[in-house]
């Protein structure tokens, strides 16, 4: 992790890393995001948060080129990425981890981290057929990558381990490790801290920073509002596959429409209730 | 020790002095070779082909024409036929590795039956009678008109194979084919280019079948179509998945094992498919990793991911 020196944020780039704007995405004809803008700043971590259903793993698997949307557009650099498959995506420098773990099974710990690091290697069918017959440089510096990386996530003494045999836990890290190991100039977060308990989250929170403090961008999708506000600089909020507010945790916490879509769900249960006791009328 | 061995199983057809032994022997290299490419495309890129004999029989027939038939070089035809075997695998392979799932299997299935049929039909390749009056080269002043010379040569070429393959998985590029088979979309947002990985790992390895076709051609030093059908892609298969599907010693174990039992049942005609069958089914349920998985167990020290 020490060359790093790709994720300082260019200085022609004074806008936004990424912007989305007007993303739509329907599937069936059921709007799944609707009108999504938003814009992510270089250096920074975003949060992005909402209730279930709201949209949050739309956008993150439209942003990292798993579905194309319907409408609207994402541009990464001024370059409309939208239509890129994923590894395209990658390579540009957005890298994701998913919400639920894909990780390579039956791949040890180090060997996940190894392929997170595939995109800072470039030798191809030809030089891997050569085998000895080529230095090992490239081979090397990927292995002392995905040390690093792991390091970095605290798997250090893990490494050997098969990723399937893992706790779920440390899963979490290894996705993380994974992403980091490429190096992204951008990294979308879904849903990092699920089933961590609360020393593990602080730990992550750390992390988190830590990467910010070396120029990387950050999306963490989560719908634990602590967590997010705890370490973002902004948050965007979506609320029925829309973005209802984007402001600084404070201003987020203390708009009372935030407060409805979360703690609302009780009014939309009383309606409902009251519905039903119409009809059971 | 293990190197000594391996080089003592390698000589004993030699040493024996037998010409039926070193016949089973060369059998087994050419297995060797085709398991190993499958095993390469199967079992740690998780794609697998059906085809693996028509690819054979392209660089069979092709080899046998351009050398005999043409007078071209031995190797030079060895090679084009290789790389004629790689080019109907990369077409194929384009349209068919762009969807996931078993789509290459069905595609591969239907390609082995295609290209069965133009060799039965086919004037270049004899028909169903085949190609006659193959003669084994002279190489470097040296002839491998032999048996025991040719053996020689088939062992060199399962060598360098097995070489190649042990390097291909242990590489930047075999770890991208290793996490395509474990999870495709997760490879993929890590910036492994999925289609190109399946396609070229395709090509490549239908190359290498297309190779030992060319070989098996000089060992039999005849070709007919039925040595290019479906029932030696199965063959190929089941040395895979008895040997083991994620290693290389493991594939050439199993190569061994179907050769030498494919000879004992000769007698016996159609049956041995049915064992062949229920050899697959039991291998499948209780060592899923195959025969080398228990020495594997055995000799655990680390809990490494491949170990192709």
């Amino acid at each position: 992790m020490a060359q790093s020196g790709s994720a300082t944020v260019d200085a022609k780039c004074a806008g936004p890393l990424l912007s989305v704007q007007g993303l739509t995405k329907l599937f069936g004809g059921v709007a799944a995001v609707s009108q999504v803008s938003f814009d992510l700043a270089p250096g920074k971590l975003t949060g992005l948060i909402g209730p279930n259903g709201s949209g949050k793993s739309t956008t993150i698997n439209l942003m990292s080129g798993l579905h194309r949307p319907t409408r609207g557009a994402i541009y990464y650099r001024g370059e409309n990425i939208s239509n890129l498959p994923p590894h395209r995506i990658a390579r540009l420098g957005i890298v994701r981890t998913f919400q639920l773990l894909r990780l390579f099974g039956d791949l040890s710990a180090f060997e996940n981290v190894l392929v997170g690091a595939h995109l800072r290697g470039k030798n191809g069918f030809a030089a891997a057929c050569l085998g000895p017959l080529k230095p090992r440089t490239e081979e090397q510096q990927l292995h002392q990558i995905a040390r690093d990386a792991l390091e970095f996530v605290g798997l250090g003494g893990r490494g050997e381990i098969k990723a399937r045999l893992l706790t779920s836990g440390e899963g979490r890290l290894l996705e993380l490790a994974r992403a980091i190991a490429a190096d992204p100039e951008l990294i979308l977060l879904d849903e990092p801290a699920a089933g961590l308990n609360t020393a593990e989250t602080t730990l992550l929170a750390e992390k988190l920073l830590s990467l910010v403090d070396r120029g990387k961008t950050l999306l963490l999708v989560d719908h634990h509002m602590s967590l997010v506000m705890s370490v973002a600089s902004s948050v965007i909020v979506l609320a029925g596959g829309q973005v209802l507010t984007i402001g600084t945790p404070q201003e987020v916490q203390a708009d009372p429409r935030v407060v409805e879509s979360y703690l609302g769900s009780g009014e939309v249960y009383r309606r409902r209730r009251a519905k039903r006791g119409v009809s059971e009328l | 020790m293990t190197f000594a061995g391996v080089l003592a199983v390698i000589a004993i057809p030699l040493l024996s002095g037998n010409g039926y032994i070193v016949q089973v022997a060369s059998l087994a290299a050419i297995g060797a070779i085709m398991a190993v490419s499958l095993g390469v495309l199967y079992g740690h890129s998780g794609q697998l082909s059906f085809a693996h004999a028509a690819f054979y029989g392209v660089g069979a027939y092709t080899t046998v024409v351009l050398h005999t038939q043409h007078g071209l070089n031995f190797f030079l035809s060895l090679l084009v036929g290789a790389g004629l075997s790689g080019a109907v695998a990369f077409v194929v392979g384009l349209p068919t590795l762009r969807l996931r799932g078993n789509y290459l299997a069905i595609a591969t299935m239907a390609l082995q039956l295609g290209i069965s049929e133009v060799f039965v039909n086919a004037k270049i390749t004899g028909g169903s009678v085949g190609i006659f009056g193959i003669v084994r080269p002279t190489i470097a002043g040296i002839s491998l008109e032999s048996p025991f010379a040719y053996y020689v040569l088939l062992v060199i070429a399962a060598v360098l194979v097995i070489a190649v393959a042990h390097f291909l998985v242990h590489s930047r590029v075999g770890r991208g084919l290793a996490a395509i088979r474990e999870d495709e979309t997760a490879a993929g947002v890590l910036g492994v280019d999925a289609i190109w990985y399946k396609v070229s790992i395709f090509t490549i390895t239908a190359m290498i079948a297309g190779l030992a076709g060319g070989l098996f051609a000089y060992q039999l030093e005849y070709v007919s179509p039925e040595s290019f059908n479906l029932d030696w892609s199965i063959a190929v298969l089941s040395m895979v998945i008895i040997g083991g599907k994620k290693s290389a010693i493991g594939a050439v174990l199993g190569a061994v094992i179907v050769t030498i039992v494919t000879q004992l049942l000769f007698s016996v005609g159609e049956l041995q498919f049915l064992i062949y069958g229920l050899w697959i089914i039991v291998i499948m349920i209780f060592l899923p990793d195959g025969l080398i998985s228990i020495w594997q167990t055995a000799g655990r020290s680390t809990a490494r991911g491949t170990n192709l």
